[in-house]
């Protein structure tokens, strides 16, 4: 890992988390949490979709080979503050490429087909 | 496996919403809450001077499966007696572990049997409905 190039592996991620982003405001309904763009960003992605649970993408997600996290993310009283269920968390890792995030975003657009 | 989960009859459930809303004179209501997923099911209920479940609704803020739940136990316990509330949660428990097949709607939820973490997310209805009769 200390022979990574860590300036190298920052820029992938965030290349990928804005591809993400890119991909998500671009479906109906969807919002993304936190910073529109990548300044004060880490390449964690949360997000809702309409009146799709978050269980029930991260569901969706999965049959697709995409892992993610989904809920309240021990962050209630937040989430009460925001009047959200909960959201649908991506988190990009060195060892992520584009076909991960494509393969999250037909997920996405399987969970609209099926639940919108 | 998640086709099958979501499968036609329970998203048409979910998506209905029928018997959502709030009674205005409801004799028992109550609030439940999933603390590990953040799932909240409010049911109100008036039962009436035989016994009878004569109104009840429910309020979701969940997943499908808890929509859809909340529906099919709405249409399934209205008029009945209150006190039949233990066998439907025993059906929709058989239903679940495989037991069973279930009757009517209960039995669109044997595709969750080999989901136990989403077991909850079908039986927070039944908690919040025995609840709001008092008895939870």
């Amino acid at each position: 890992m200390m022979g990574l190039d860590w300036t190298a592996v920052g820029n992938h991620e965030m290349g990928l988390t804005q591809r993400l982003m890119d991909g998500l405001v671009a479906v109906d309904g969807a919002r993304l949490i936190g910073p529109a763009g990548l300044q004060g960003r880490f390449p964690v992605v949360s997000f809702v979709l309409g009146d799709i649970h978050p269980h029930d993408m991260a569901q969706i997600l999965d049959s697709f080979g995409v892992a993610v996290r989904a809920g309240h993310h021990c962050a209630q009283p937040l989430m009460e503050r925001f009047d959200l269920a909960g959201t649908t968390r991506a988190c990009i890792a060195p060892y992520n490429n584009t076909s991960d995030i494509d393969a999250l975003l037909a997920g996405v657009e399987e969970a609209v087909r099926r639940f919108a | 496996m998640t086709d099958a989960l979501y499968h036609d009859r329970i998203v048409t459930l979910a998506k209905s919403r029928a018997g959502a809303g709030r009674l205005t004179d409801p004799t028992g209501s109550a609030r439940k809450d999933n603390p590990l997923c953040g799932d909240r099911v409010t049911m109100d209920v008036r039962v009436d001077d035989q016994g009878r479940i004569a109104e009840l609704t429910h309020q979701v803020r969940g997943c499908a499966l808890c929509q859809a739940s909340a529906v099919a136990l709405t249409a399934r316990a209205q008029g009945q007696a209150a006190d039949s509330l233990p066998q439907l949660r025993a059906e929709i428990d058989s239903v679940l572990d495989g037991s069973s097949a279930g009757e009517g709607d209960f039995a669109a939820f044997a595709p969750v049997r080999p989901y136990r973490s989403r077991h909850d997310c079908v039986t927070l209805p039944f908690e919040a409905l025995k609840a709001a009769l008092g008895k939870g």
